[in-house]
């Protein structure tokens, strides 16, 4: 029995290693790749699946992540000033994205008149950008609430 | 805010490599809270200040 339990363990250990999750990744990314150059949906759900089931064992141990990918390496990547520089990288990446692709749609829709055939690439950039603003208020909120 | 991190570290005889491995961050951070480019969290602060045994006022000097 002990030694039943000492292989469930051994196993539960591999899959919650850090190198099990980066294979897992790469594999998942080798996935969608494949999916889209042959063009085949069961593919791509093979890799929606094996996604979410990567993104479920992240959440369980979202506490020590850092400790998962770091354990085995001595040099430290990560630490409170990078999470500083890609906060702030990301919200500039966002604003900038999001005032390009308006600009873009604005643009797309008032040349509707002499290119009629873009005015759908135009409105789907309109939503494009409503979608990043919405997940933006969304996540602000969430982490809002959070600190 | 001014530090003396760099003075603390000389008398330690340490490298930023090593300060920044004992605290858990990289070099870089450890250049930069020398060259006043960066004020660290009140945690990093502590942990600092831990190291070194010493206050945390001992090291950072708030100024307006």
């Amino acid at each position: 029995m002990n030694q039943h339990s000492g292989i469930i363990m051994k196993i539960l250990a591999i899959f919650e290693s850090g190198l099990f999750i980066k294979i897992l990744s790469v594999f998942i990314s080798g996935l969608w790749i494949a999916g889209l150059v042959l063009g085949n949906i069961y593919i791509i759900l093979l890799a929606i699946i094996l996604l979410i089931a990567l993104g479920t064992v992240l959440y369980v141990h979202r506490d020590n992540l850092k400790e998962i990918f770091q354990k085995d390496s001595n040099v430290i990547i990560e630490d409170e000033r990078t999470q500083l520089i890609n906060e702030k990288a990301a919200t500039m990446t966002l604003g900038i994205l999001i005032a390009v692709i308006i600009y873009v749609g604005i643009i797309i829709v008032a040349l509707r008149n002499s290119y009629p055939q873009f005015i759908q690439a135009g409105y789907t950039l309109f939503v494009i950008a409503l979608f990043c603003f919405i997940l933006y208020f969304i996540s602000r909120a969430y982490y809002t609430r959070k600190y | 805010m001014k530090n003396k991190l760099k003075v603390y570290r000389a008398m330690c005889e340490m490298t930023q490599e090593k300060l920044g491995k004992e605290l858990g961050v990289t070099r870089q951070t450890i250049i930069a809270i020398e060259k006043d480019k960066y004020d660290p969290s009140l945690v990093l602060a502590f942990k600092i200040a831990n190291f070194f045994k010493v206050q945390i006022e001992d090291i950072f000097i708030y100024t307006e």
